[in-house]
């Protein structure tokens, strides 16, 4: 820049204004300059080492700002039946929350918040105290309300207040409510597993949560993501026959409603293999609704809870003493009126027996023959039975708490405790290890330990690995014993205890239970309670309980019922009797076990054992015009093609359609029979359904059936959830579920023709 | 007595500098609004720059001589103006800054700018030639520290320190001795102190150190010094690439599209970005620089190198504020940040100094 010759330039031409004098000396500009090149000099300088040198550390720094790893909560695992009828799934609901911060006016704000979603009182989540509380304690992040209805998140949506928004979560949901509660217990708002089969595979159910590595602003809005998927949890495919639970349940709740008991349990189990099919226990709860659940309702009473069995356990006593050799079902043992002293204690029959041969006296339950039968075996060895029969041990079912209930060592007894043992006192059993001791007698012999879990799978319905295995009752127990089975007696005492079991149900204390063309065999008990304060036994409450196994010569279950402290009659007999005789006729019917004798007219059954029976027997929705007209069905003989579609009162109790041959009368049958039978084209109602030869019918498994055919989707509109997901099951369609309430959006559309397993998306909202 | 008005000495160069770096401008805040809801700033500040556009060629025919003619009538308005604002100016977030014509919003804090630069430049040329005395001194410093104490009162701390530069770059060319300079520097250095006691509230306090330590409070005053690193240090050599700054888009980096655009802009065209920037800069100024030294008369040197001085000023302070050397003001960066008077300011100067310019070859 040649500053002096233009300063010169300007000096020459300064005439135009005045006053333009001294030139600025060029070393100001200079300075100014400098300064300024100076200062590009550093900051140039500091670029450098920022972007540069430090680069790294700044990298990690804004990395570390905007990723943020939250926990994806994994899909719980499916709980189903054997034949993949979903008892508890996951549903996708909304959450609700908050991001405090874009809050204006926060107490306003909870207040009419929870004015829409503090519907339940007793509920201090979310009352607008604690909203409020929350808003103020976050900057970030507050819920509002979890899990709820799609409707309460829409008219919170439709407030429009600034920094309110939802996020779906998963919510457990138990499509049969209170179906087998007790077994499958509940989780938490948290999904934790807080009861029976949900506890005790909590880690498996689980499944891992994911890890969602999220790139996050200052605002907490992602805005890329990289996603470390969740881990689903397992399956667990449960022994349990949806079906037979409901058979079991419903005669436990008529039981309970009749006897006033207050308590109950039904247990039902495959003897052959000792799967439990049904497991019923009372008082149940409602999963779905868990701010109602008592803890103490919260108790699998069927491993948890031990009762005194009484008479159900001379069946121990006397099995033990036959395969022995101690005795045989047709000694005759004097009952001594009633009356005999084991050591030095005075006991009293509840009846004066005299002469009675074993098998009488197990049909009438004489504790004198018991005892005098128990001596002969001597306390080790009747221990030795007492523990191979699986008591005073876990039984190792997959429920949680299991007890290993009360069995001394003889080591430990009382003088007299062989005796009271004889007779079942002095031990303490829970149902399950009751119920398998049956299953041993009714197998051939065999303990079998107890199992309710099948199979853990990661496959979901409608994978090609994971197929229903329906209940097919089994002739025999398998050849080469599972882990944890062994003989316990042969199989000709297993026979001859059979047969006096069945002398019980014909002719002895099991003659209430009332079956119509099955032969059965059991054994009453009735124990008193005692009382846990005083240790001495109740006058007033009683354990009334019956187990047993039909049909006599192919036990194809056994059931055993258990009744706390009925009222109005506590003989194990009476009251339970016709709880065991409902469950086993529906369920060998529901089998379609074939008979094994005579039909009689439930009339006359009805006639026999009036009025305690008609109760559990009859079915209270039909006139009694009609049950004349089943009768007539029932007494044409087995083979007759009329048989076939009987109209029986027995079956109508139970609601699936499609496990009951009266398909015709219900309207909801939309699968039909479509199990057995050659299917005609397009038709979804079978009205006939004629099982092809003696085969046994196959398992109502909707899914199998359906293979390889199309499915119409029919309309779900305003079904509940629980019937439109029943419907799609049946039809061999997937169901994904999304909020709750009655169903009002579907899609597919109705009338849509799709492959079966075809998931259909249903939205419910109240 | 007629000018020779001549677009061949129109400063093209200058123009071509200065139009460049605002499309680098318009793509940054392009950039920087995309996720936000400032979107589309960027076509809002494209109309401001072509309305600034014509205001600068209309200005340019304006003979500076009439600017400098009208200066203290200019000047005695703006005082009104600022007491009008203390008085009945709209009250925007604690701050009276802006009055209300009808329905224009104006804020005579900016233009105030230009005419100080006008105003300090006729007084400096009246004085011309001669040592100027500390009487001469404390006129110049009470024209400036007029306006400046009610912008001060205002509150507006970035805006009124833009006048100090005036000032000083008219000191110090208007003629001031070093000996003179050196007892005002260490004046102004002892003033500091009660200043930092006495007038200072706690919160500008901590504002004005935290850039020292950004680290101590990360989530208050020195978060924006922090995110302001952040950014511009992890956009390294060669940056994340337009529109892929993660700091930036991801509102990390408060206000990108205004006062930080600078360390928007570093991150995501990094370090070889930022310089080009800075070179465009130093190009423009240098380029301003010369046309003051080849400037027809005094006055129009000085009013150029008024100019340079509240643009270097606003710059340094900006950058520095931005890499982490001086503390956070609010003072935008000339031709790059986001804002109307902002791009009007500086065209309006940049139309003056064309008008200087063309007018160097009188007759």
């Amino acid at each position: 820049m040649a500053l002096r010759g233009q300063q010169s330039v300007t000096g020459m031409n300064k005439k135009a204004r005045q006053p333009l004098t001294a030139p600025i000396p060029r070393l100001r500009f200079v300075l100014l300059a400098g300064g300024f090149l100076l200062w590009v000099g550093v900051i140039v300088a500091r670029l450098v080492w920022l972007q540069v040198f430090c680069n790294a550390i700044y990298v990690e720094r804004a990395a570390h700002q905007q990723e943020r790893t939250f926990q994806v909560a994994p899909r719980r695992g499916v709980l189903y039946d054997r034949n993949l009828q979903e008892l508890a799934m996951t549903v996708l609901v909304d959450s609700i929350y908050a991001v405090p911060s874009e809050i204006e006016d926060k107490e306003e704000a909870a207040r009419q918040l929870a004015k829409i979603v503090h519907t339940d009182a007793s509920d201090s989540f979310t009352s607008a105290k604690a909203i409020d509380a929350r808003l103020e304690d976050s900057r970030n992040f507050a819920w509002i309300a979890r899990k709820v209805d799609s409707s309460v998140a829409a008219r919170v949506s439709n407030l429009g207040i600034k920094g309110i928004y939802t996020q779906q979560e998963f919510k457990r949901f138990y499509p049969n409510n209170r179906l087998a509660s007790q077994v499958l217990g509940y989780v938490s708002l948290d999904d934790d597993g807080l009861g029976g089969i949900e506890h005790r595979f909590d880690t498996d159910l689980h499944g891992a949560p994911g890890r969602m590595l999220t790139a996050v602003d200052a605002r907490q809005h992602s805005f890329s993501s990289v996603e470390r998927n969740p881990q689903p949890g397992e399956n667990l495919v449960l022994t349990l026959d949806e079906h037979i639970q409901f058979i079991a349940e419903k005669a436990l709740d008529a039981a309970m409603q009749r006897t006033q008991s207050v308590g109950g349990t039904v247990v039902v189990q495959d003897p052959n293999t000792g799967q439990i099919l049904a497991l019923a226990i009372r008082p149940a709860f409602d999963p779905n609704d868990i701010r109602h659940v008592r803890p103490s309702m919260l108790r699998d009473d069927a491993v948890s809870d031990i009762y005194e069995p009484g008479s159900v356990f001379k069946l121990v006593t006397y099995s033990a003493a036959i395969n022995e050799h101690l005795t045989n079902p047709d000694e005759v043992i004097d009952g001594q009126n009633g009356k005999i002293i084991v050591a030095g204690r005075l006991i009293h029959d509840w009846h004066p027996f005299g002469a009675i041969t074993v098998t009488e006296a197990l049909e009438h339950s004489s504790d004198v023959c018991a005892i005098k039968v128990g001596l002969r075996l001597g306390p080790q060895k009747f221990y030795d039975y007492i523990r191979a029969y699986g008591f005073g041990q876990r039984s190792g079912i997959e429920l949680p708490a299991e007890t290993r209930g009360l069995l001394r060592p003889p080591d430990r007894w009382q003088p007299s405790s062989i005796g009271s043992i004889a007779m079942g006192q002095e031990v303490g059993v829970t149902p399950i290890q009751a119920i398998t001791m049956i299953s041993t007698i009714a197998n051939g012999g065999v303990y079998l330990p107890p199992h309710i879990v099948m199979e853990k799978t990661t496959e979901a319905k409608g994978s090609p690995q994971l197929l229903p295995a329906a209940f097919h009752p089994e002739d025999n127990v398998p050849e080469a014993l599972p882990p944890g089975a062994h003989r316990v007696v042969t199989t000709m005492t297993a026979a001859e205890m059979r047969k006096m079991m069945q002398d019980v149900v014909l002719f002895g204390t099991g003659k209430f239970v009332g079956l119509n063309g099955y032969s059965a065999g059991g054994k009453s008990g009735t124990a008193q309670k005692v009382n846990p304060g005083t240790h001495t036994y109740s006058k007033t409450d009683y354990i009334a309980s019956f187990g047993g196994f039909a049909p006599v010569n192919q036990p194809a279950i056994s059931v055993l019922v258990v009744l706390d402290s009925p009222r109005g009659g506590h003989h194990g007999g009476e009251v339970a009797g016709p709880v065991f005789g409902q469950v086993v006729q529906q369920t060998l019917e529901y089998l379609d076990v074939p008979h094994d004798m005579p039909i009689q007219p439930s009339s006359r059954i009805a006639r026999e054992y009036a009025p305690k029976n008609s109760d559990t027997m009859g079915d209270h929705d039909h006139p009694g015009d009609l049950r004349a007209l089943f009768a007539e069905v029932n007494d044409l003989p087995a083979d007759d093609p009329l048989r076939q579609n009987p109209q029986s009162a027995t079956e109508d109790v139970y609601k699936p359609s499609v496990v009951s041959r009266s398909s015709a009368t219900s309207e909801e049958d939309i699968s039909g029979n479509v199990a057995a039978q050659p299917m005609p084209p397009n038709t979804s109602h079978a009205q006939s359904s004629v099982p092809t030869g003696g085969e046994k019918k196959p398992a109502p498994s909707s899914v199998a059936a359906r293979a390889g055919a199309s499915v119409k989707v029919p309309s779900f509109a305003g079904q509940s959830m629980r019937k439109a997901v029943e419907t799609a099951t049946r039809l061999g369609l997937g169901v994904r579920v999304l909020g709750s309430g009655v169903e009002r959006e579907q899609a597919p559309g109705a009338g849509t023709q799709v492959p079966p397993g075809t998931e259909v998306v249903l939205r419910f909202a109240r | 007595m007629r000018r020779l008005i001549s677009f061949r000495d129109f400063d093209w160069v200058l123009l071509g500098f200065v139009l460049l770096l605002s499309v680098v401008s318009v793509l940054e805040i392009y950039s920087a609004t995309l996720h936000t809801k400032f979107i589309h700033f960027d076509q809002k500040q494209i109309l401001w720059l072509l309305g600034s556009l014509v205001c600068m060629f209309a200005f340019s025919f304006i003979d500076y001589h009439l600017l400098l003619d009208v200066a203290h009538w200019a000047y005695g308005f703006c005082i009104v103006a600022l007491l009008a604002v203390l008085l009945a100016g709209q009250r925007v977030l604690g701050a009276r800054r802006w009055i209300r014509l009808g329905s224009i919003h104006f804020q005579p804090s900016e233009w105030v700018k230009l005419v100080l630069i006008v105003a300090v430049a006729r007084y400096f040329s009246h004085l011309a030639g001669r040592n100027l005395g500390w009487g001469d001194i404390f006129k110049a410093m009470a024209m400036v520290g007029v306006p400046m104490l009610l912008v001060l009162k205002q509150p507006d701390l970035g805006t009124a320190l833009t006048y100090v530069p005036i000032l000083l770059c008219g000191l110090f060319l208007g003629g001031i001795s070093f000996k003179k300079a050196a007892i005002l520097v260490l004046a102004g250095g002892l003033a500091i102190i009660p200043v930092w006691h006495k007038v200072l509230k706690p919160y500008q306090k901590q504002r004005l150190v935290s850039f020292l330590q950004p680290d101590n409070d990360p989530r208050g005053s020195g978060y924006q010094i922090r995110q302001s690193l952040i950014a511009v240090g992890s956009g390294g050599i060669w940056g994340k690439g337009a529109t892929k700054g993660t700091q930036t888009q991801g509102d990390f980096l408060p206000i990108p599209y205004t006062d930080f655009i600078f360390a928007a802009f570093g991150e995501e065209h990094g370090f070889v970005g930022a310089a080009l920037v800075l070179l465009l800069y130093f190009l423009i100024l240098m380029r301003l620089i010369q046309n003051a030294q080849t400037a027809a008369d005094l006055p129009g040197t000085l009013i150029i190198m008024g100019v340079v001085a509240v643009l270097i000023f606003q710059i340094a302070v900006n950058v520095g504020m931005v890499i982490g050397l001086m503390p956070v003001t609010g003072i935008p960066l000339p031709l790059m940040s986001y804002g109307g008077s902002s791009v009007l300011f500086t065209f309006l100067a940049l139309g003056i100094v064309m008008n200087i310019r063309m007018g160097r070859f009188v007759n």
